[in-house]
């Protein structure tokens, strides 16, 4: 898959930020609901790829 | 994508200077897609052509040449693409590793042919472009 993402907690443990990169060096940071939106409009639009919110979330990694 | 910088070309695109992959289905015709795409993220390309495949990344690759105009997609960075040797084997295997820079060198060779034999292209080419293509030397059936 073209695209991984990085899942964790802020420091306050109050929301969790994700960081989601694709191979191209297209890179997302927000909440969970902004990083699958931006990068799956990103695998559509760049890489006519139709990415799932779970092939986004399950890569994570720490942010 | 390629274009024109100071008489040098430059690969640039959404991608920047790593190659840019996109997802072809297979109800899909891959001429259209890359049309399509190129033509949604930064205007109307010149040319869009089909220059070698290969298998890589679990599928087969079509490589396409994707020239714009020389001020085109201004925001995209670009950078300058030099010469390389060409990836080879046997005459009937294909060579088992290729490097991104040998594969624009075989596209911009097939440039240079279409530049010399196709109308389309011949039209569309600048006169700059016309004159780059002229040192790359022809060779349009070569697998890569």
């Amino acid at each position: 898959m073209l695209i991984s993402a990085g899942m964790g907690e802020s420091q306050s443990g109050s929301a969790q930020i994700l960081v989601a990169r694709c191979d191209c060096g297209f890179e997302v940071r927000g909440t969970g609901d902004e990083v699958v939106e931006r990068m799956q409009d990103h695998a559509r639009n760049v890489h006519n790829m139709t990415a799932t919110r779970e092939q986004v979330l399950d890569r994570a990694t720490s942010a | 994508m390629l274009r024109l910088k100071d008489g040098v070309p430059e690969l640039a695109g959404p991608c920047g200077p790593e190659p840019w992959y996109i997802e072809v289905g297979a109800d899909e015709d891959p001429v259209e897609v890359v049309s399509r795409l190129s033509a949604n993220l930064l205007g109307p390309p010149l040319l869009a052509h089909s220059t070698s495949w290969r298998r890589a990344r679990g599928g087969v690759i079509l490589t396409f040449i994707v020239v714009i105009a020389d001020e085109q997609a201004p925001d995209f960075e670009g950078v300058p693409v030099g010469r390389a040797e060409l990836a080879r084997n046997t005459a009937t295997e294909a060579a088992r590793s290729i490097a991104a820079t040998q594969v624009i060198e075989h596209g911009l060779r097939h440039l240079s042919w279409l530049a010399k034999d196709d109308p389309a292209a011949k039209s569309v080419l600048s006169n700059d472009w016309k004159h780059l293509l002229e040192g790359y030397v022809p060779e349009p059936f070569q697998h890569l």
